[in-house]
């Protein structure tokens, strides 16, 4: 019988610790649960396509957005995207491919990211 | 929530059916219902041995083509436990109702009981950190766990590799890897199947938790069996339990070992014990069922991890030698008793089978692949050169080890008391302690530190015995049964030793904790892993920096391309070595080089992976790399053909 208990007391003890690193690992994974970074990409990154997606998980809601080739600004705007969500921006250029690096910059809060083609 | 609740019961119900029925059936078969076992003996028993018989099991349902999934290991665990309770049922009459069990008086109840709760919550305490799935050695075996859930049969351990051919790099044909053993991997798979969990949650780490904690009881039911003897032997077993549960925790490698860092060492760490605990019993009780189950264990360890496989060998054939020197005359009637085990039909009948699984089902990896041979030899690096006694004392902690090695001295001067138990214990230490110290006199070529890590078992085991045998025995007066110390005294001295090795302990643990890993880093190379599994086919091969990008092996679980794949920048002192390609290092670090360029032209590698605080500058300064995705923490680069 006194083995017994221990045995209980094994599992007992290991179910809540184990249940407890569980749901600790369960907020750790979660892509927005107390975290604030946001991604930049390409819909297509090996097309010449300029689709660009936001992805928000950070706190900050308002994304500014331009588009630079060589050097000059051509297309520019807000975007309200709220955390966990991910917007696709299709941009519609009209583009004569001169080995130009095509810029796309966002910047949110203090934070700026920029991704690239060079077409 | 709900969905979490109905998650947690399904998956400690596939503990229970997977990590403890098939095991506990197995002894009802052999032991029926007699006391020969004490409860707390059954659960850890069952625990090792079902370990064992899911790992045999699937190894024969992939070899008969058959698939494995939950449906298969579910009915196989069923026909199993039909099997057993049958063998039971025709056997209930025969067996002897043997009574023997571990009484514990309510305070000695009291303190394992505080000991384990103790040791849950400091393991608990530390995985909370590390909780998340990260570790890169979990990263590699989670890639051959979710191959098998996939696919639902035995990968093949192969990889891809970067070759230098005829000054041309190209990707190689998939080759044969040794470091990875199936044993590791089936237990994970076979929960992952019937939990319907994902390799990247918590269930691997808390799988590892789970062996981790059975360990620790394994070794406390061990030294329960091999201080029987003596009158203060419970108390021997007390103060192991509180050696391995909380001040070997998390000393050293084993803070890593329980957050995944090396499966294979758990789990040798679960099974040596537990075979040293059937062989001690199969010889001292001359019981062929018990030494039957050593057999038993000892081939699915061999299934199981090769180090382990390889120390334990070393260990038994040292074990054996000092029982046969310390019976002296009785050398010839020890042989005997030997031969009488070996030739009984329990016996007989697992060397069968397993010669028949070993030949005809399948071997270890190692063996198949010849491995063994790289680990047989001459020291071939520096690292296997063996260690030095100040690093053989840091490996173990300071004060465990010289507590251990104090008990092993007892033990073998006093060996006349307890000639099994001084054998067992001068053994499985000195061969350890040889192996780690000078690999040349066995001739292994294994590196030191590895093997080092190993010394801690039989070391909690005889410093338990060494402090206990100060207070309990040596200040001790047999004949007025008293203590030459008088209480306040002995109460001091023993609470001041306890505290030097208590204080030893702690302060490696707190080395072994750290905050800096609990971290999100994580979530933002999975977002990549997502991205490039999208938007990558089996066309493009993928580079990413294990430097550093955080928990970098678990993008291969998101691709399940190949186990290399993505290819790494590893660590840049690894490009120190002459034999080593250099493709992988420079196409991050120098990837406008005519090298690096080379190096991309011909293995083909398009996307490139790196931490932009680190590795941004030399691709944005290039006109032949597009960055398309940018987080905080990762920046991926892609080479367009031109």
């Amino acid at each position: 019988m006194k083995n017994k208990i221990i045995i209980l007391a094994t599992i007992l003890f290991f179910i809540l610790s184990a249940s407890s690193l569980a749901w600790i690992e369960k907020k750790q994974s979660d892509e927005n649960e107390g975290k604030n970074w946001w991604a930049l990409y390409f819909a297509e990154p090996k097309s010449d396509s300029l689709n660009f997606v936001i992805e928000n998980h950070s706190n900050e809601n308002n994304f500014h957005w331009e588009i630079s080739y060589g050097g000059d600004k051509i297309k520019e705007g807000n975007s309200s995207i709220k955390k966990g969500s991910a917007l696709q921006l299709n941009s519609h250029l009209n583009i004569k491919p001169e080995n130009k690096k095509i810029i796309i910059q966002v910047i949110s809060g203090d934070k700026k990211k920029e991704i690239y083609k060079n077409l | 929530m709900l969905n979490f609740i109905y998650n947690q019961i399904l998956f400690y119900i596939s503990i229970a059916v997977i990590l403890f029925i098939p095991g506990y059936f197995l002894l009802l078969a052999i032991f029926g219902k007699s006391k020969i076992l004490t409860a707390l003996e059954k659960f850890v028993l069952s625990f090792g041995l079902s370990i064992i018989f899911v790992d045999l099991t699937l190894i024969l349902l992939d070899k008969f083509n058959l698939p494995i999934n939950t449906k298969f290991i579910l009915i196989s665990i069923l026909l199993f436990i039909i099997f057993c309770y049958g063998i039971f049922a025709i056997r209930k009459e025969k067996q002897a109702d043997n009574l023997e069990s571990t009484n514990y008086s309510k305070k000695q109840i009291f303190l394992i009981i505080s000991i384990i709760l103790f040791s849950i919550l400091i393991r608990a305490f530390f995985l909370s950190y590390t909780i998340a799935p990260t570790g890169t050695d979990l990263g590699h075996h989670m890639y051959w766990t979710k191959k098998i859930i996939t696919t639902g049969k035995i990968p093949n351990y192969e990889k891809i590799e970067i070759v230098q051919k005829d000054g041309a790099y190209t990707i190689s044909e998939p080759s044969a890897i040794d470091d990875f053993i199936i044993g590791e991997h089936l237990i994970f798979a076979s929960i992952g199947l019937v939990s319907k969990n994902d390799v990247t949650s918590a269930f691997p780490p808390i799988i590892l938790f789970a062996i981790n904690i059975v360990g620790m009881l394994a070794l406390f039911v061990l030294s329960e069996r091999i201080f029987s003897s003596l009158s203060y032997g419970k108390n021997i077993s007390i103060t192991v339990l509180f050696f391995v549960g909380s001040l070997f925790a998390l000393s050293g490698s084993q803070g890593n070992f329980i957050s995944g860092g090396v499966i294979g060492n758990l789990l040798g760490n679960l099974f040596i014990p537990l075979i040293f605990y059937f062989f001690f019993r199969g010889i001292v009780e001359k019981n062929s069922a018990f030494f039957s189950l050593g057999l038993l264990t000892s081939f699915g360890l061999a299934y199981t991890h090769h180090l382990s496989t390889f120390i334990f060998a070393f260990s038994l054939i040292f074990v054996l030698f000092f029982i046969l020197l310390f019976r002296g005359k009785k050398f010839f009637s020890e042989i005997k008793k030997w031969l009488a085990l070996i030739f009984s039909p329990s016996v007989l009948t697992i060397i069968f089978l397993g010669i028949a699984f070993f030949f005809f089902v399948r071997m270890p990896g190692y063996i198949e692949n010849q491995a063994v041979k790289t680990i047989v030899g001459e020291p071939s690096r520096s690292t296997k050169a063996g260690l030095s006694m100040i690093q053989i004392f840091a490996t173990v902690g300071e004060s465990r080890a010289t507590l251990g090695i104090i008990g092993i001295i007892l033990l073998f001067i006093f060996f006349k008391k307890n000639k099994y138990q001084s054998a067992l214990l001068v053994g499985w230490f000195l061969s350890i302690f040889i192996m780690s110290w000078k690999p040349t006199l066995l001739h292994i070529d294994i590196p030191s530190s590895r093997i080092g890590n190993y010394l801690i078992l039989p070391l909690i085991l005889s410093g338990a015995f060494a402090l206990n045998w100060i207070f309990f025995d040596y200040l001790h007066v047999q004949k007025e049964d008293k203590y030459y110390l008088n209480k306040n005294w002995k109460l001091s001295a023993f609470l001041i030793l306890a505290l030097y090795v208590s204080i030893g302990g702690f302060m490696s643990q707190a080395q072994s904790i750290n905050p800096a890993k609990a971290n999100s880093k994580f979530i933002e190379t999975f977002a990549v892993s997502k991205y490039l599994a999208q938007k990558t086919t089996t066309q493009d091969f993928i580079l990413k920096d294990h430097n550093y990008v955080s928990a970098d092996s678990w993008m291969k679980v998101f691709l399940m391309r190949d186990y290399s794949y993505p290819f790494t920048r590893s660590f840049l002192f690894r490009y120190d070595s002459p034999t080593r390609e250099q493709c992988t290092l420079r196409m991050i670090s120098e990837p406008k080089s005519s090298e690096a360029k080379k190096c991309f032209a011909e293995t083909g590698i398009n996307f490139v992976v790196i931490n932009p605080h680190y590795d941004s500058s030399q691709f944005s300064d290039s006109k032949e790399f597009w960055k398309v995705y940018s987080s905080d923490l990762i920046g991926t680069y892609y080479k367009p053909t031109k």
